[in-house]
């Protein structure tokens, strides 16, 4: 399908590896549509990192399934671009769709123990993902498992093949998802909050791994978390979504030294830090808006602490556009009519 | 513990060697099998209006600890002190009293409510239990606890599923107020929440321990929460304590190479903060059902590289810290451990 | 000792247990039950001399306990039975000898169990085939049209009673269309005389009526398993790395969805082997459970007690098997 390629102003004229437009997905349920993604922009180069960040319902997870193309057989209505390599994902059948699940686009999850099949060995899991895109024998795959499972840092790889995931620790079973996502040698890998559930020093050797066999194999990585602090410590683009909106995005840097959008800047003012000393915390006030009943303007607006800043009541009545520079967009009516903003926030 | 401070006024709460041993399984009717150790002589206290932030990854036996004060589990060992009374020791009706002063706020909101009871008699639940009767009425005090934790009088005769997470954590701390407690153990109670939520609710318990003077057993694994949160801290590790004190010493300047690991572990949400400090901890946590000898952290500890081998037998031979102190046998050389990567 | 010998072990020490508390609490029953074996061993014309000779005959005049383990001593080596002087011997292994006929229990066990085999069999293919087929088409279809009508026959099936089922059955393919032979007795095996065919056109009937209740139950088990696996995340998984659909559901759904039909197959094997009475009433099928009925209405205690303890045996060994099978299908349980 021939799709007109603009190259990115940010990036140049390489065409990046993942360019999502305007993509918007809803389920129709019996309580009514549930609008999960209500318009959701992300760039991301080969090799790079991008940060999907935002808490429940904002719509990151069901963005990585529409990545996968796991929503086309449910009732959920996609529509946008998600262009893969110059390809819309959105457009593909099933049968290529298949052909690249796996192969060029891997996922990890939060949960590895539920995860992974608790009557398979961890080997023949792995081997699995291999034989399904290489016409390989069972021995063949199993090799390579093994040898997978060695590269991201299971000792004595060859007889924890043989084990079954629930005899695995929470650090070593998410190594072997990892493994298992890997083992095609995917050209970009969906990770799901794959820290989520792990202890904290556990993470840092995950997000560690992670590095490592990103540096070695050039994948790139859409990492889905709600934790600021795993996107700063290894991304390089940040997407901040908010009831299923992309409401701000940019290199990682820049949106946590100058984030523009008001719920950016509230997310990152009420992590606590281990650097802070004791004081309050600020939340931001009131919780996320209902997906089955949007209200017309800005999907923030009610938590807002700086709608009086635009004129007409615009917040409430107009939902914005991403608007601003183009490196680093946000979707704040400030930024549409380039209002001045508060000198000291 | 220096004479100062034990000649200070007794704290609210005074744990003492607190064990419990879960038997363990195995053998061929179930019965052998080790115990496995998940609190192993573990002491601490929280004066009246203080905040104690219990500390740990998953396994080290925070949970247990939360449980054991709450006298949902027997200890195998060791004593729990409120005001001095050893609640082993309580008959029928002071112990009837101790769940009156000590109350509990659960994990997950979603599961520690009933779905088909309403928002208001989930909150009267505890003073119908222990036969209460305000001044004013059930219905009163219900809603002064509603409006105390920011819930609205028309969520009265709502139902749980009609309100997110937060609103859900809200309900459970309005519940565990009713009793006007002395002590609340908070079992991770802001895990399950979003982080601009997650704000809401420690503000809101900070806010109930100024105007009541409630003393908090704060159980969680988000170190950052703590350290806003607790103005003492215990790290666990392996169901024992390893380090302990104000937040601002254990945190500013840990003395223990495990302190300072999971310190070290924590993301900043900083894209300046350095990188590349962080300590490593190679393996797995061994099994609380055969601990290592003498200090239970030895077989992961940074500091092992550097040690020489009589020093090393010194770890494996000899249960460290005494009084107070880290339970680590080279505390000095954790700050070493840190410039070193720095 | 690997974790399978050990468990084995375990189950069996406890299955011998239980079988020695069954076989107790069965002997207690009838020993201080309404029913007089003697005076029914008697007959009609009985004078009180006759029915206290039929008591020493019976061996009931002996204490309570001695009878008790003579019995169980039958078990494991021959014995002899009868009154002093008329003493016949009795094969190991002996359960008794039937008050009515003076016939080995064994014997008459030997004779009626090919009859609820042959029940058993059909009907345990048929309801397994036909409850996991349509349960798991239910639950891949879930919501649709399909989905709904094999929910709703499945209800009506589960609330259809063998009695009437069997009626029904008989009435229309054997009374009305006669298309269906009558049950005889003269068929117990499919490698007999009549063949194949010949046994089963003749438990056809018996087999539908026992499979329209339990597939019934299989349906309903089935589907709601298998909608909780096509939920789990390690379905999800093996979509992502690139399986159909159809591959997903049969390598990764069908085991995890279906342990827990296994293990209700299991059971209910053991249960019909013990007799489907009112299968076999219905159908005059002479096997266990028609036996059994019979049996119990003659006061005939050895035999009743006999089968009592072959159906508590069967429902103790399925138990076993079943959960070996788990231990096999599913590692985790293996571990704990």
């Amino acid at each position: 399908m021939p799709h007109e390629k603009t190259p990115d102003p940010s990036r140049g004229a390489a065409e990046p590896l993942l360019r999502i437009r305007d993509l918007h997905v809803s389920f129709p349920t019996d309580d009514g549509t549930v609008h999960a993604v209500n318009g959701m922009d992300l760039t991301l180069g080969r090799g790079e990192t991008v940060g999907l960040v935002g808490e429940s319902g904002s719509g990151k997870t069901v963005t990585s399934q529409a990545l996968m193309g796991l929503l086309k057989e449910t009732r959920a209505s996609v529509t946008g671009e998600i262009l893969f390599d110059g390809t819309d994902l959105n457009a593909l059948d099933e049968d290529r769709m298949r052909a690249w699940r796996g192969k060029k686009i891997a996922m990890i999850f939060q949960d590895p123990l539920s995860a992974m099949h608790p009557f398979h060995t961890v080997g023949a899991q792995i081997a699995e993902a291999y034989r399904v895109h290489n016409k390989v024998s069972r021995k063949a795959a199993t090799a390579v498992a093994v040898d997978m499972l060695g590269r991201v840092g299971i000792p004595d790889p060859k007889r924890r093949a043989a084990a079954h995931p629930h005899e695995f620790s929470g650090g070593m079973r998410q190594r072997a998802m990892i493994a298992m996502a890997l083992v095609c040698e995917p050209e970009l890998l969906i990770a799901d909050e794959p820290t989520t559930a792990l202890d904290v020093t556990v993470q840092a050797q995950i997000l560690d791994l992670l590095g490592d066999l990103q540096r070695e194999t050039g994948t790139a990585v859409v990492l889905v978390t709600h934790d600021l602090g795993v996107v700063a410590e290894v991304c390089h683009q940040v997407v901040v979504m908010y009831g299923g909106q992309c409401v701000e995005r940019g290199a990682m840097r820049d949106v946590f030294r100058d984030p523009r959008h008001p719920y950016a800047q509230g997310l990152l003012a009420s992590m606590p830090s281990l650097a802070d000393t004791a004081g309050r915390l600020t939340p931001i006030p009131g919780f996320p808006p209902s997906l089955t009943t949007l209200p017309a303007g800005c999907l923030f607006a009610d938590r807002c602490p700086q709608t009086h800043l635009v004129p007409d009541d615009l917040c409430r009545s107009a939902r914005p556009e991403l608007a601003g520079s183009a490196a680093h967009p946000s979707r704040c009516h400030q930024e549409v009519h380039a209002i001045q903003r508060e000198a000291a926030r | 513990m220096s004479p100062t401070t034990a000649s200070e006024e007794q704290p609210l709460l005074q744990v003492d060697g607190l064990t419990k041993h879960f038997p363990g399984r195995g053998g061929l009717f179930g019965r052998g099998g080790k115990p496995v150790k998940a609190v192993d002589g573990v002491s601490f206290s929280v004066p009246a209006g203080g905040t104690l932030g219990i500390v740990g990854e998953s396994g080290c036996g925070k949970s247990t600890t939360g449980r054991l004060l709450m006298r949902l589990i027997d200890p195998t060992s060791g004593s729990i002190r409120l005001d001095g009374r050893e609640i082993g020791e309580l008959n029928r009706a002071e112990m009837q009293e101790y769940r009156r002063q000590v109350q509990m706020v659960f994990q997950n909101p979603t599961s520690s409510l009933n779905p088909r009871q309403s928002i208001g008699s989930a909150i009267a639940a505890p003073l119908q239990a222990q036969r209460i009767d305000p001044p004013g009425g059930i219905k009163a005090r219900v809603r002064e606890l509603m409006d105390r934790v920011g819930l609205r009088p028309d969520h009265y005769n709502r139902f749980p599923h009609e309100f997110s997470g937060g609103q859900k954590q809200r309900v459970g701390i309005a519940r565990a107020l009713a009793l006007d407690p002395r002590l609340i153990i908070c079992d991770e109670p802001v895990s399950a929440l979003d982080v601009s939520v997650q704000a809401q609710v420690v503000n809101l318990l900070d806010d109930i321990q100024r105007d009541t003077g409630v003393a908090y057993v704060f159980v969680a694994h988000d170190l950052s929460v703590v350290r806003h949160f607790a103005d003492r801290v215990a790290v666990m590790y392996l169901g024992r304590i390893m380090e302990s004190g104000p937040t601002r010493d254990v945190f500013g300047a840990p003395r223990h190479p495990y302190t300072k690991a999971l310190l070290s572990a924590v993301p900043q949400a900083d894209p300046d903060a350095e990188r590349g400090r962080r300590i490593r901890l190679s393996g797995d946590l061994p099994t609380p059902a055969d601990p290592p000898s003498g200090c239970v952290f030895r077989t992961r500890c940074p500091l092992r590289p550097q040690l020489e081998e009589g020093e090393q037998r010194r770890c494996a031979g000899e249960v460290p810290g005494g009084e107070g102190g880290p339970a680590c046998h080279f505390p000095d050389r954790t700050s070493v451990l840190a410039t070193e990567l720095a | 000792m690997n974790s399978m010998t050990t468990f084995l072990v375990r189950r069996l020490t406890a299955t011998v247990g239980l079988l020695i508390v069954i076989s107790f609490v069965t002997f207690c029953l009838f020993q201080f039950g309404p029913a007089d074996p003697a005076a029914a061993a008697c007959g009609q014309e009985c004078t009180p001399e006759r029915v206290a000779e039929a008591r020493v005959a019976l061996g009931m005049d002996k204490p309570f306990l001695t009878q008790y383990f003579s019995y169980m001593s039958g078990l494991f080596d021959s014995r002899t039975v009868g009154a002093p002087g008329a003493q016949t011997l009795c094969d190991w292994p002996c359960l008794g000898k039937s008050f009515q006929t003076n016939e080995d229990v064994t014997t008459i066990i030997e004779r009626a169990l090919p009859y609820t085999l042959s029940v058993a069999v059909g009907a345990v293919v048929l309801w397994t085939v036909a409850g996991v087929t349509l349960g798991t088409l239910a639950a891949l279809r879930k919501g649709k049209t399909t989905d709904k009508l094999i929910v709703g026959a499945a209800s009506v099936g589960v609330s259809l009673p063998i009695p009437v089922t069997g009626l029904l059955l008989l009435l229309v393919f054997v009374s009305t269309l006669d298309v269906l032979p009558f049950t005889t007795n003269a068929i117990t095996s499919p490698f007999g005389p009549e063949g194949f065919d010949g046994w089963f056109l003749n438990y056809l009937l018996p087999w539908v009526a026992l499979a329209v209740l339990f597939s019934a139950q299989y349906i309903r088990v089935t589907r709601s398993n298998m909608l909780e696996t096509l939920g789990e995340d390690f379905m999800r998984t093996a979509r992502s790395k690139g399986l159909s659909r159809t591959k997903t559901v049969v390598r990764h759904g069908a085991r995890a969805g279906l342990t827990p039909v296994v293990t209700m197959l299991g059971l209910d094997i053991g249960l019909l082997l013990g007799g489907a009475v009112l299968t076999e009433q219905i159908f005059s099928v002479p096997g266990v459970g028609f036996t059994a009925v019979h049996a119990a209405q003659m006061g005939d205690l050895p035999v009743t007690m006999a089968i009592t303890m072959l159906a508590a045996f069967f429902i103790i060994v399925a138990n076993v098997v079943v959960d070996a099978v788990y231990a096999v299908i599913d590692p985790r349980v293996r571990a704990a």
